[in-house]
């Protein structure tokens, strides 16, 4: 939610394959919060497509990639954050600066 | 424990939207336990309510606090600072909570973040369930610990109806009927024959029904 309040265009969380998480269920957790970070974000009126939950083992890197890709596809397709001119603001950027992978 | 859940924020930005500068003030106690409204919630809902403002094009200046206890003005003494220096409080405390901070602070705007649901306790992760009616004269010694007046949809101190299915409830059936775990109770701690006695008429007025309550204990008063 901080990194959404402060202009980020997307949120990736990674976390350990289904049942292979050394902490159990944590992982499965994970989701779930994750799952109602989106929907308050759906309710404030931002895309929660913009949060995404992904899971894969330590060896994934594989399928890791294409997962990150499809993210930024994914917000590059949005454009940039609605809260982005509030960033811009505190940093003094342009609001059209490019969104970079 | 007072159980609660936080109103939707479309609510909070219509409840809030005449205001700027916004102290949300959570509370430690109840609604910390039931994920309500703790200092993770405030942070939470803080947040959400800082992007749904900037898409919506209001101004909010938002603080976050969360004291001990709202319904207690030995606690709320700690938030007096942050009160004054803001237009308005979002409590997410239960609604003792949000009327205690309104009269403690008579010219700011308090404003209930939560919807307080019931008196409950928390029967497995992530389930809240309704345990006590405050009903003020309690029956709990006659039923086994199973309480009639909060459990039975039909609050019958002479039950069961008759409309259970196998062990749940008619009008409820996601719950186990309270007369089912009243007579398994009783039948297990050996008083079953207290099911043999027809029970009055219930007095309700030490209920809501006799209006706001109030309990005085003059060994405590000055």
């Amino acid at each position: 939610m901080r990194a959404f309040e402060n202009g980020a265009d997307g949120v990736l969380v990674a976390g350990c394959e289904e049942g292979s998480c050394h902490f159990g269920e944590g992982n499965l957790m994970a989701k779930r919060r994750v799952n109602y970070a989106r929907q308050i974000l759906s309710e404030a009126g931002f895309e929660k497509e913009r949060l995404r939950m992904v899971n894969l083992g330590a060896a994934d890197a594989g399928i890791f990639v294409p997962m990150v890709k499809d993210m930024i596809e994914t917000v590059r397709a949005l454009g940039p954050s609605p809260m982005r001119p509030l960033r811009c603001q505190k940093a003094e950027l342009s609001p059209k600066q490019e969104i970079q992978p | 424990m007072i159980v609660a859940e936080r109103k939707s924020i479309p609510d909070l930005v219509d409840i809030l939207k005449d205001h700027q500068k916004i102290l949300v003030l959570g509370c430690g106690t109840c609604v910390t336990v039931c994920l309500a409204g703790g200092e993770r919630e405030v942070s939470i809902i803080s947040s959400a309510l800082r992007i749904a403002a900037n898409i919506k094009g209001l101004d909010f200046e938002i603080e976050e606090l969360t004291i001990e206890r709202q319904c207690d003005n030995v606690f709320i003494e700690e938030a007096t600072d942050a009160i004054n220096r803001n237009d308005a409080v979002l409590s997410l405390g239960c609604g003792a909570g949000v009327q205690a901070l309104a009269e403690r602070y008579a010219k700011k705007p308090v404003y209930a973040g939560l919807n307080t649901a019931f008196i409950g306790i928390l029967e497995d992760r992530g389930i809240w369930a309704e345990k006590c009616a405050a009903c003020g004269a309690c029956v709990l010694h006659q039923y086994g610990g199973i309480c009639p007046v909060t459990r039975c949809a039909k609050q019958m101190l002479n039950g069961p109806c008759g409309g259970s299915r196998e062990d749940r409830c008619e009008v409820r059936p996601d719950r186990p009927c309270a007369w089912q775990l009243i007579y398994n109770r009783l039948k297990d701690i050996g008083q079953l024959e207290k099911l043999t006695a027809i029970a009055p008429p219930k007095n309700w007025e030490p209920g809501h029904g006799g209006g706001c309550r109030v309990i005085v204990r003059e060994d405590h008063r000055i």
